[in-house]
């Protein structure tokens, strides 16, 4: 799988300066997909490029731009996979993305991509798609759905009012593949359509404004007209840097055609494409006087409603979290793998590999306690790839279903006080699987003061699926114990969440979200998800683990290790822990997962009493995030942010275990 | 179809918010009222617009309305910006 994922960066440099329908200077097409959010535009992707990009059945994954190559007629191509989108207007920084593409003209071909069913209010959308000047594409997916609703589309009236080529498909079962290529073969030749006229003044107002504009732009003046009318940044910024005068007179011109319009111009627009939609549907769409139930529909009600919901949503914990990735993953796969055959097999076979080497010190790099091979590929292999696996399928099922956006409406009210909304579940949740990766998915969320708060709790309250099986592995035999680390994570998320709600300025997020339809996973897709899930997860862990333990060598052979411990042993001794954990903390910098695979080490050593294992699980879950996660952090929320959450969690994680220390043995435990 | 831009008045506009009715019940929505541009915005790209015809599926602990054959979650405060002339 080589699908190259790039950001906003990267798509402002590979930009085209051309309006015009030229394939790029390497001879390629470019194509890209555009559409809202669950409308099988990764699912069309992997069908062109015959490669696999991660499809989902809630809106937030994809949150970067996915590359591929196909041969599309006599062309060859690349195919971009956007963002799901629902305007123009980015209102999120995945939908920033989108908009990118299309205002840099990094395409030259766009492909709008609907759910067939849903046309009439993805229409609008087509009718902005159609000030790109672009080559447009519109592509009625899902046509088996919209059949059995006993819904109709005239696709040739369609074809003639819009002035564009219209594939009806099931991209899923590859219907109307062959359609569609044939149309993209021919789009190089065909004459950029022209956008629809709009009345109420919309249309004046965007010939005043295009009329003001005299830089060259690689996006149509159509197009910066109207984003502009709308009051979009993104276009703003554009201009500025490209007119002359710096934009000025241009903003002058949105200004007066604006107030012209009696109103903000983004709603007068909206509402002025809405009655264009309109007007065209009457003529193309047809539906039944009364509305079929879908299947799966029920068990969806079930699901988004508290009494109901809430207990599926404990059951859904028990079997998933603690039984299979738990009890499962982290006890059975673990032991499975770990003792026959690390222990008795592959350690000792390492070993006599090496024996051959004089020098103890390089012996002790590859084999011994902190070697490379032995301790390294023995903790990524035997102990967190059972549990990120099992995570990861159970986490592909639920999404694969349509699960987290009815999660996300039942939670809304509790995450609201903590300045969430309960868009921000479905981070929180992947956090559970992997926070690297979760904190890159807080990007779907709409306000910065939103993602600067999930970014923190994930940071700080939410271990990872790693941590998370072996923490309750370690804890399993002492429910007590397990119930002293859940409520105190989940008090420590409540009261943070709401703390820092409370000092952060700004407003908090308001809720919206599509809920797709109920849909049985398809066990192909849960499979191929699952795998490349744990491939991003192995290629990013592996290196990491072998730096960590490289990196313990070292310190080991020069005597820093004694150094760092010594320095560390006064902390680790105020939470009432043995020396040799100091070592965990350690380890639990380079990653928290690899933290607690020490402990549970430590554990099956009987080093540590039900107290001690209480603290020191609690503390080193709260504890400062793995590396890989703090970079993603300072990635995405900046240095400052990123350094100031360290310097915040650190004395937080430590004074918690502290307090339960205290507090345990205080109503002696 | 009669698009109010600003906020309707109590005395001239027939509609009422979406967060009067219940499940169940249904109306074409007359305007979105709000002066806090994103919101609005917001439910315009999602379709939420005048002359739509949606029905109250859920009210707690969200809002579920159901336009064309989308469900969409709203939390309290975005329903409230949603007017209504009731039909059920």
């Amino acid at each position: 799988m080589n699908t190259s994922t790039t950001t906003r960066a990267a798509a402002d440099t590979a930009a085209c300066h051309e309006p015009h329908s030229e394939p790029s200077e390497e001879g390629r097409l470019r194509v890209a997909l555009v559409g809202n959010p669950n409308v099988g535009k990764s699912v069309l992707f992997n069908r062109l490029t015959g490669r696999y990009v991660t499809v989902s059945n809630y809106p937030g994954t994809s949150v970067a731009v996915t590359r591929g190559h196909a041969h599309v007629g006599v062309h060859d191509a690349e195919i971009l996979d956007t963002p799901g989108a629902y305007a123009l207007v980015p209102g999120t920084e995945e939908e920033r993305v989108t908009q990118d593409v299309l205002l840099d003209g990094v395409c030259d071909v766009l492909v709008h991509v609907v759910d067939a069913k849903n046309l009439p209010r993805s229409l609008p959308f087509t009718l902005q798609l159609l000030e790109c000047g672009r080559p447009l594409v519109l592509v009625l997916n899902m046509m088996d759905e919209l059949r059995s609703l006993d819904l109709i589309i005239d696709v040739p009236a369609l074809e003639e009012r819009l002035g564009i080529p219209v594939v009806p498909m099931v991209a899923i079962h590859g219907d109307g593949m062959e359609h569609l290529h044939t149309v993209l073969s021919d789009v190089v030749s065909m004459p950029v359509p022209s956008p629809v006229s709009y009345g109420n003044g919309i249309g004046t107002a965007m010939d005043r404004v295009e009329a003001a504009l005299q830089a060259e732009y690689p996006v149509s003046t159509r197009a910066l007209s109207s984003l502009l009318l709308q009051g979009d940044p993104g276009a703003r910024e554009r201009i500025e840097a490209g007119e002359p005068d710096g934009g000025a007179e241009v903003a002058r011109v949105v200004d007066e055609a604006t107030r012209a319009l009696g109103g903000p111009g983004v709603y007068r627009t909206a509402f002025e494409r809405q009655r264009v939609a309109s007007e065209l549907l009457e003529e193309v769409f047809r539906s039944p006087a009364k509305q079929k139930k879908r299947r799966g529909e029920r068990l969806g009600r079930w699901l988004a409603r508290p009494m109901t919901g809430l207990p599926i949503l404990f059951l859904i914990l028990y079997v998933g979290l603690y039984q299979f990735v738990g009890v499962f993953g982290a006890g059975t796969l673990v032991d499975l793998i770990e003792g026959p055959l690390f222990e008795s097999r592959i350690n000792p076979f390492f070993e006599t590999l090496f024996q051959g080497i004089p020098w103890e010190s390089v012996r002790g790099l590859f084999v011994g306690e902190y070697g490379m091979l032995t301790l390294g590929i023995r903790y990524a292999v035997a102990i967190i790839l059972p549990v990120v696996g099992s995570f990861f399928l159970f986490f592909s099922i639920l999404e694969d279903s349509g699960y987290f956006p009815r999660l996300a409406l039942l939670v809304d009210r509790a995450f609201k006080r903590i300045g969430l909304s309960g868009r921000a579940v479905i981070p929180i949740v992947l956090g559970f699987a992997c926070d690297t990766m979760a904190t890159m998915v807080t990007r779907t969320l709409e306000t910065k003061r939103e993602r600067v708060l999930s970014t923190l709790l994930l940071a700080l309250a939410i271990p990872c699926s790693a941590q998370l099986g072996v923490i309750l592995a370690i804890l399993s035999g002492h429910g007590m114990a397990l119930g002293v680390w859940a409520l105190s994570l989940l008090g420590t998320f409540m009261v943070i969440g709401y703390l820092s709600a409370r000092l952060l300025p700004g407003e908090t997020a308001s809720f919206h979200m599509e809920l797709p339809p109920m849909r049985l996973p398809r066990p192909g897709n849960v499979m191929v998800k699952t795998y490349s899930r744990m491939q991003w997860y192995f290629l990013e862990v592996l290196p990491l683990f072998l730096l960590a333990s490289i990196m313990l060598w070292a310190l080991d052979l020069t005597g820093m290790l004694r150094v760092v411990e010594g320095i560390l042993t006064p902390v680790v001794s105020a939470l009432g822990l043995p020396a040799e954990t100091s070592t965990i903390f350690l380890l639990g910098f380079f990653r928290r997962d690899y933290g607690a695979a020490g402990l549970f080490d430590l554990n099956q050593q009987g080093l540590l009493d039900v107290v001690q294992l209480t603290v020191a699980a609690v503390t080193l879950t709260l504890f400062v995030p793995c590396v890989a996660q703090f970079l993603m952090m300072v990635k995405e929320r900046g240095w400052k942010t990123a350094t100031g959450m360290f310097l915040l969690i650190t004395p937080l994680a430590f004074g918690v275990g502290a307090f339960l220390n205290v507090s345990l043995r205080w109503i002696g435990w | 179809m009669t698009a109010h831009i600003h906020r309707c008045s109590a005395h001239s506009c027939p509609s009422q918010p979406l967060t009067t009715l219940r499940a169940g019940g249904g109306g074409i929505i007359s305007c979105l009222t709000d002066p806090e541009l994103p919101r609005t915005a917001r439910l315009a790209s999602l379709g939420l617009l005048p002359g739509v015809e949606v029905r109250v599926v859920q009210t707690y602990p969200a809002w579920v309305v159901r336009l064309g054959f989308t469900d969409i979650a709203l939390d309290d405060q975005m329903a409230s910006l949603v007017r209504v002339l009731r039909t059920a």
